[in-house]
C-alpha cells in the first residue's frame, strides 16, 4: 500500500491510497484532488501536473530525467519552478512512497 | 556474457508452437506458464517468443518502461487496420501527442458530471425496455447500453432516431478486427466482416459530420465540439482523423465495459452477502428513487459499489493481456529479453498470484478496503485499467458508467441467475460466455413514479431538451 497526501492549493490535505498501477497524477485525477489538471494526459507535454514534493521525500522520490527537467525548465516562464519541482505523471507509485506528501501549487500553467 | 532467455513453457507443436492451445482457452496456457516456470516465463506463438511478466514489481518494470524499453506502438499491429496508420499510438510521436491533447481533456474526472445524466437516461430506457419481469441475457442486454450510452455520449443524441442496435451489431463486427495471433493479412470472415463494418460506420460518421457542419449544435455536445475542434496549434483536424476518434472512443468504450459489467452484475448475483451491502449503501445514497435523478456527488459517494468493481476487474479482467515490443535488449532477474520480442503482462493471472492476494479466487470486495487492516492494497497489483503513462484514458468514464448501471438495476429489480456463469472461450476479449441469463421482477419501492424522461434530458445536459 501506498498512503499519499496531497496539500491542495487551499491547504486542505487529501490522502488517498494507491493499489492500481497509478502515477501520482492518475490517484490524484481518479480521486477528485484539486490542482491537478493533467491536461496531456500523461505525456509530458503540458505541465499541468506540476506539484512540489515534501522536503523529506525529494530524496526518496529522486530527480526528474532529462526530458522532464526540460520541461520544467520551460514552464518557469509561466509557473514558480522550485528545486522540488516534479511533474507529477512521471512519479510511478510503489510500496516505498508510501507516506509521501506533495504539495499542489495554486495555478498551473496556461489554466 | 552468454544471455538467458526466459524459461519456456513446454508443450508446443512444431512451427506453430502453442498457437491451438492459445486459441482454445489464452488463460490456461497464461496460468500453465505461472505455475511451471513462476513469474518469468515464454511461450511461442508462430515462432514468435511471447515473453510473459507477472506480479506487482513486473507491472511496475512494464509501466515505466513503455515508450522507453519497450514500444507500445509497435505491440498492436491489428489497431493499424482498424483504424489507420497515421492514427493515435501508430502515428508518429509529435502526431500522437496532439491527438492525445484533443482528446484527453474531454475525460478529467470533473468533466464525468456531464455524462451520469447521460448514463442514468440510458440505463432507464434499458428498464423502459426490460418491462415488470422476465429473464435478459447478459451481453446482448448490458452490451448495446454501454453501446447507448457511449453513443449518446460521443456522438450526440440524434444517433438514436437514425441507428438504434444495428449500431451494436455494426461496432461488434468491427470489434472482431481485434486480432492478436493471427497474421493480420490472413483473411478470415471476422477480418473481412471488420473491413466492411469499418467502411460502412465511417459513410455513417461522415454523414453526421456534414449535418453538424451545416447546422452545428448550440451550446455544442461532446460531438459538435470534435467537429470544430482545433489541434493546439490552431488547424483544424481532418474528418478522417474525427471519425477514427469517435471510432476509437466508442470502440474502447465499450468492447471492454460492456464485458467487465456484465461480470460485475453475475459476481454481485453469485454473492448475496455483498449484494445487501450494496443495497443499503444505495438506500443511503439514493433512498427509494427509480435512479433518474441520481447525480455526480452520489455516485462518486458509493464507495462499496467501487469495492465491488474494483474486485470484479481483479477476477476477471476482460483486457487479460496487456503487450509491448522490446525497443532493446533487456536485462531483467538475470534473463535477457531480445529486441524485437513481445512482452506481455498477464492481468488474468497477476490478480490470482497466491502470493499477493489471500484466497484469490474467492470474491471479497472487502480486500480493497483501505480501512481493513487485512487489506491487500499492493501498489501495482491490480492493473485492468493498465498503468503507467498509457494507463486507460478513459477509467473514469467508465468506472462511473459500471456504478450508474449496476445502482439503476439494483435499485429497480431482484434479480437471480439462470445460467451457470464461465468466461467466453478463445483469445478475444474475456465476456462471459452466453448464454449468461439473469430472471428479473421488479422491486416495490417507496415510491412508485416513473421517470420523466423530458426532465431527464434536461438533467443530463441535454441542450434539444434544455
Amino acid at each position: 500500500m501506498a498512503k499519499i497526501t496531497y496539500i491542495q492549493p487551499d491547504g486542505s490535505a487529501r490522502t488517498c491510497v494507491n493499489f492500481e498501477g497509478m502515477t501520482l497524477m492518475h490517484l490524484a485525477v481518479g480521486n477528485l484532488v484539486d490542482g491537478i489538471d493533467a491536461l496531456c494526459g500523461g505525456m509530458m507535454q503540458c505541465g499541468t501536473c506540476h506539484c512540489y514534493i515534501d522536503d523529506a521525500w525529494t530524496e526518496r522520490v529522486g530527480p526528474p530525467s532529462d526530458d522532464e527537467a526540460a520541461m520544467l525548465e520551460a514552464l518557469a516562464d509561466s509557473v514558480d519552478v522550485r528545486p522540488t519541482s516534479r511533474l507529477s505523471c512521471q512519479i510511478q507509485l510503489g510500496e516505498e512512497l508510501d507516506g509521501l506528501v506533495v504539495h499542489i501549487p495554486s495555478d498551473q500553467p496556461g489554466v | 556474457m552468454t544471455a538467458k532467455a526466459l524459461p519456456a513453457l513446454e508443450g508446443g507443436a512444431p512451427l506453430i508452437g502453442h498457437l491451438a492451445q492459445f486459441f482454445r482457452d489464452p488463460v490456461a496456457v497464461l496460468k500453465r506458464g505461472y505455475t511451471e516456470k513462476g513469474r518469468l516465463f515464454s511461450f511461442n506463438l508462430m515462432g514468435r517468443r511471447m515473453n510473459v511478466m507477472l506480479g506487482p514489481e513486473n507491472n511496475r518494470f512494464f509501466f515505466e518502461e513503455t515508450d522507453k524499453l519497450l514500444s507500445i506502438r509497435e505491440s498492436m499491429p491489428f489497431f493499424l487496420k482498424m483504424f489507420s496508420p497515421d492514427f493515435y499510438s501508430f502515428a508518429e510521436m509529435d502526431e500522437y501527442l496532439r491527438q492525445r491533447a484533443v482528446i484527453m481533456p474531454r475525460f478529467k474526472a470533473v468533466a464525468m458530471k456531464q455524462y451520469v445524466g447521460i448514463m442514468a437516461e440510458e440505463t432507464l430506457n434499458l428498464v423502459e425496455r426490460l418491462g415488470e419481469e422476465g429473464e435478459f441475457d447478459l451481453i446482448p442486454t448490458l452490451g448495446p447500453v454501454v453501446m447507448d450510452i457511449a453513443a449518446h455520449s460521443f456522438m450526440g443524441r440524434e444517433f438514436h432516431e437514425k441507428l438504434g442496435h444495428e449500431f451494436f451489431d455494426l461496432f461488434r463486427d468491427f470489434s472482431g478486427g481485434m486480432e492478436f495471433v493471427l497474421p493480420l493479412w490472413w483473411p478470415t470472415p471476422k477480418m473481412l466482416r471488420s473491413q466492411r463494418a469499418k467502411k460502412k460506420l465511417h459513410a455513417i460518421l461522415q454523414s453526421w459530420i456534414d449535418k453538424r457542419r451545416a447546422a452545428p449544435l448550440d451550446p455544442p455536445d461532446f460531438f459538435q465540439g470534435m467537429v470544430e475542434s482545433k489541434y493546439p496549434d490552431g488547424k483544424p483536424i481532418p474528418d478522417e482523423l474525427i471519425r477514427h476518434m469517435i471510432m476509437l472512443l466508442v470502440w474502447a468504450g465499450h468492447e471492454t465495459t460492456a464485458g467487465q459489467v456484465s461480470w460485475a452484475l453475475a459476481d454481485i448475483l453469485q454473492n448475496r452477502d455483498y449484494e445487501t451491502v450494496l443495497r443499503a449503501e444505495l438506500a443511503a445514497t439514493i433512498g427509494d428513487s427509480d435512479g433518474h435523478d441520481m447525480g455526480w456527488e452520489q455516485a462518486v459517494a458509493m464507495s462499496k459499489m467501487d469495492l465491488a468493481l474494483r474486485e470484479t476487474e481483479r477476477l476477471h479482467p476482460v483486457a487479460f493481456i496487456l503487450s509491448r515490443k522490446a525497443n532493446a535488449d533487456i536485462e531483467r532477474d538475470g534473463y535477457t529479453i531480445s529486441k524485437g520480442d513481445f512482452v506481455l503482462l498477464a492481468p488474468a493471472i497477476t490478480h490470482r498470484m497466491t502470493e499477493t492476494w489471500i484466497e484469490p479466487d474467492s470474491y471479497n470486495p472487502e480486500r480493497f478496503n483501505a480501512e481493513n487492516p487485512d487489506a491487500q492494497i499492493e501498489s501495482n497489483s491490480l492493473v485492468g485499467f493498465g498503468g503507467g503513462m498509457h494507463r486507460c484514458a478513459g477509467v473514469n468514464f467508465a468506472r462511473m458508467e459500471m456504478k450508474v448501471i449496476l445502482a439503476i438495476l439494483l435499485q429497480q429489480y431482484d434479480m437471480e441467475l439462470i445460467d451457470e456463469v464461465k468466461p467466453m472461450a478463445g483469445a478475444g476479449t474475456y465476456w462471459p460466455a452466453q448464454p449468461c441469463r439473469v430472471r428479473y421482477k421488479k422491486r416495490v419501492r417507496g415510491d412508485a413514479v416513473g421517470a420523466d424522461a423530458v426532465s431527464l434530458a434536461k438533467a443530463a445536459g441535454c441542450p434539444v431538451h434544455a
